[in-house]
């Protein structure tokens, strides 16, 4: 009897591994959370291109350094201008609204970045006075339209870390809708998550 | 319908890696003092009056005769997960999921592959002079398993990278080159200062931990860092002993 439990066992524990692993559990039911709700709108004016008074950075982007200026992307919202013509006391000194944006480039007298999938063009001349001088649709993964559907919150990150947010009002947004930000809202935990 | 969500899905995969692979850092380049220098991610770049646009698979290229109002001109397509993209002289390095491509821009409407090493499996920033690239390579990401470290390759020939050298170092991130050194941004480890006079024998100078940098900007004497808390400026007059002398808190 003993020797048998002893050939046995070994069998059955691994049968029951092998059960355990092909049985999937079912689903938790969602629970409701505190996350983060899209905020879209469809007032184009959201779009312009102008010049703020300094704010607080949240998600720090890509940096460029031109002259005595530097500027550092806000991932989704615009572009801190720093002067640094005295590196001792750089400054912050503005922010260029731009919705959207993560890039950067500068030529001349010319800044170019996107917003959202559009590649944007910015006279900076007198960057407190900065003038949108084109606006380019599509000009980023023109290749993959299925990305600008679904992935807008790609180019507006919630604004806190492990969170969870509400990404599937993104398949059913209007090509119109514009995404602006997000607000606290209480959502299922079955939703997108953002680490 | 299922497939549809399926093919949707696994779109937001493939971009989710994309983005994991995505630094917030890296690579910078200056073709002219009228192009300032800038980092990052770069997944668009400035250089010969074109404005090439590093997408998901491919390259757009826009013509800038027009400063105020870009052209549109080519799409090239290139292997995938593109990453970043610095220019140098008539080159572009490509750095992708599954590897660094050079690509010629003589005729700059129309970029033709001239070479690539595929076992770079670089999410990271390439920079480069005339003779060597520079890549950083980070192991434990999504990138793929390689040790983390700086590679060196000579692109003499830039149909044929050979990799001179590797400088095993962990965490590497956002880099910059001033003369004879590399700037190494590894996180919270701090930024290392590399020798490569010797491409071959790349040496390890010394590591200042001022912050947890992200990513830099080597222009004139000055060297801008992107740390977590903030931009810092040092001064590099003397590569041996770089300085703090300023940068801003968020």
């Amino acid at each position: 009897m003993r020797k048998l439990t002893v050939v046995l066992l070994p069998v059955v524990i691994s049968l029951c591994s092998c059960f355990g692993y092909n049985r999937t559990p079912p689903p938790p039911p969602p629970k409701l959370v505190w996350g983060f709700k899209p905020v879209f709108t469809v007032d184009s004016s959201v779009l312009e291109v102008r010049v703020e008074q300094p704010r607080s950075v949240v998600y720090p982007g890509k940096i460029y350094a031109k002259g005595n200026l530097v500027f550092q992307t806000e991932v989704g919202h615009g572009i801190h201008v720093y002067d640094n013509s005295n590196p001792e006391d750089m400054k912050a000194v503005g922010f260029i609204k731009v919705l959207g944006c993560s890039e950067i480039s500068i030529r001349g007298n010319y800044l170019y970045t996107n917003s959202f999938t559009d590649l944007v063009v910015v006279d900076i001349s007198d960057w407190q006075q900065v003038k949108q001088t084109a606006r380019i649709k599509n000009a980023f993964y023109q290749g993959i339209e299925a990305y600008q559907a679904v992935n807008l919150h790609q180019f507006i990150p919630p604004p806190e870390h492990g969170v969870f947010y509400d990404c599937s009002e993104f398949y059913f947004a209007n090509v119109t809708s514009i995404l602006t930000g997000w607000v606290r809202d209480s959502i299922y935990d079955n939703n997108c998550f953002y680490p | 319908m299922f497939v549809k969500k399926n093919i949707i899905s696994l779109l937001i995969v493939s971009v989710v890696f994309a983005l994991a692979c995505t630094k917030d850092d890296a690579a910078r380049q200056s073709d002219s003092p009228d192009t300032g220098k800038g980092g990052s991610l770069a997944r668009f770049t400035i250089t010969a009056n074109r404005l090439y646009i590093a997408e998901y698979n491919a390259i757009n290229v826009y013509d800038l005769t027009d400063p105020t109002s870009p052209v549109f001109r080519k799409t090239v397509q290139i292997g995938w997960g593109v990453e970043t993209i610095f220019p140098y002289q008539d080159k572009l390095f490509i750095g992708s999921f599954d590897g660094m491509y050079i690509y010629s821009l003589q005729d700059p409407d129309n970029p033709v592959k001239l070479g690539e090493a595929r076992h770079v499996r670089s999410c990271d920033p390439v920079v480069a002079n005339d003779t060597v690239a520079y890549v950083t390579l980070r192991g434990n990401s999504a990138c793929g398993p390689a040790q983390d470290g700086l590679y060196i390759y000579d692109i003499k020939n830039v149909t044929q990278p050979i990799q001179k050298s590797l400088l095993p170092l962990s965490t590497p991130g956002g880099l910059g080159l001033k003369d004879h050194v590399v700037f190494i941004c590894r996180g919270a480890l701090g930024m290392t200062l590399v020798d490569v006079k010797d491409p071959a024998k790349p040496k390890e100078m010394y590591t200042v931990r001022d912050a947890s940098y992200k990513d830099v900007i080597p222009y004139d004497d000055l060297l801008l860092c992107f740390v977590e808390n903030g931009l810092l400026v040092y001064d590099t007059k003397d590569l041996d002993h770089i300085k703090k002398i300023g940068g801003v808190q968020y």
